[in-house]
């Protein structure tokens, strides 16, 4: 087709040929709108039951199993104007020299070991402290409490580093949960810490009080293994 | 209907971006490897295979915004 013969197809015309009530089947791949009323695999204007004629493709075009060169058996019938071209997909977020440089450490699966294995044995401290009433564990496990509240925002936001640029920031149900928890799970450390310094530690130990510290402390355990859980989902799928 | 429709949809979009993940760390090692090769075939094998890698992501990249068009569509039609 030669230059001057290029007829100018608007979004309205691509639309209104839907391959429907005798209507021809066109669609648009970079701007340019090919007929395709005459294939096969484009009887009453869709394709596989997925793609429908009257539309643009050209993002479907690149994830489709066969190339453009399928289109050139068809006609040309022109290129399309008042839309942006969408052949251009949207990039994944690129890191600079030195985020790569610490993602290639893999910060976050060395830093989330720390809270979710110090977390567990303040739970796992307290509730024998409990159990058997022995003061001693009951330090142990606010030891273990302080380290974990120190480690936990620093492997979170290694996971948010992770999350932004190896998984694109897509914000799927699997990232949104460990989100919320790990935001959970900082709140209740420390609050924890803080009833333990301001109540506990200074002599106004209500039961109250303590109920809600003991209460927070049980609550980190099961808090951290389903943040593990969903972080092994993850990496390790089904 | 349409809440267990952008589940599944979400499904798809976790594995295709953890193969994008996949696809990147292939492309990488091909990449470097061709780098070591000790002869010319070896180093053109090994960049053609991180070419292919760029096409794989390139695919996987579009079918993921075909997808995430979808979701977007059926959460406005969701209740």
């Amino acid at each position: 087709m030669k230059e001057q013969e290029i007829k100018r197809i608007t979004h309205e015309e691509l639309r209104k040929n839907n391959g429907k009530d005798g209507n021809s089947s066109y669609v648009a791949v970079d701007c340019k709108v090919w007929d395709l009323s005459s294939s096969k695999m484009w009887s009453n204007g869709h394709h596989v039951n997925t793609h429908h004629a009257g539309q643009d493709l050209s993002i479907a075009m690149q994830a489709a199993p066969h190339s453009l060169e399928v289109l050139e058996r068809f006609e040309l019938i022109g290129e399309l104007v008042e839309i942006k071209p969408r052949h251009l997909l949207r990039e994944f977020p690129q890191p600079s020299p030195l985020t790569s440089w610490i993602l290639a450490k893999h910060p976050h699966p060395i830093s989330v070991h720390f809270p979710i294995g110090l977390g567990i044995a303040s739970s796992i401290f307290i509730f024998f402290s409990l159990l058997f009433d022995i003061n001693g564990l009951a330090e142990v496990s606010f030891y273990n409490l302080i380290f974990a509240a120190i480690t936990a925002p620093l492997s979170a936001g290694a996971g948010l580093l992770s999350w932004y640029y190896n998984y694109g920031g897509v914000w799927t149900s699997i990232f949104r949960t460990k989100f919320i928890l790990s935001v959970f799970l900082i709140l209740i450390l420390a609050l924890a810490i803080a009833i333990r310094v301001m109540f506990l530690e200074r002599g106004v130990s209500s039961l109250t009080y303590s109920f809600i510290y003991y209460g927070l402390v049980l609550l980190i355990a099961p808090t951290v293994a389903s943040i593990g859980r969903l972080g092994g989902k993850i990496t390790f799928p089904d | 209907m349409s809440k267990d429709k952008i589940k599944q949809i979400d499904k798809l979009i976790e594995v295709i971006i953890r193969m994008i993940r996949k696809e990147r760390e292939s492309k990488r090692v091909y990449q470097k490897t061709s780098k070591k090769a000790p002869s010319d075939m070896t180093r053109l094998l090994f960049m053609q295979l991180a070419e292919q890698e760029e096409v794989h992501e390139k695919k996987l990249r579009a079918a993921l915004e075909l997808l995430e068009c979808e979701k977007k569509e059926l959460t406005k039609l969701s209740p």
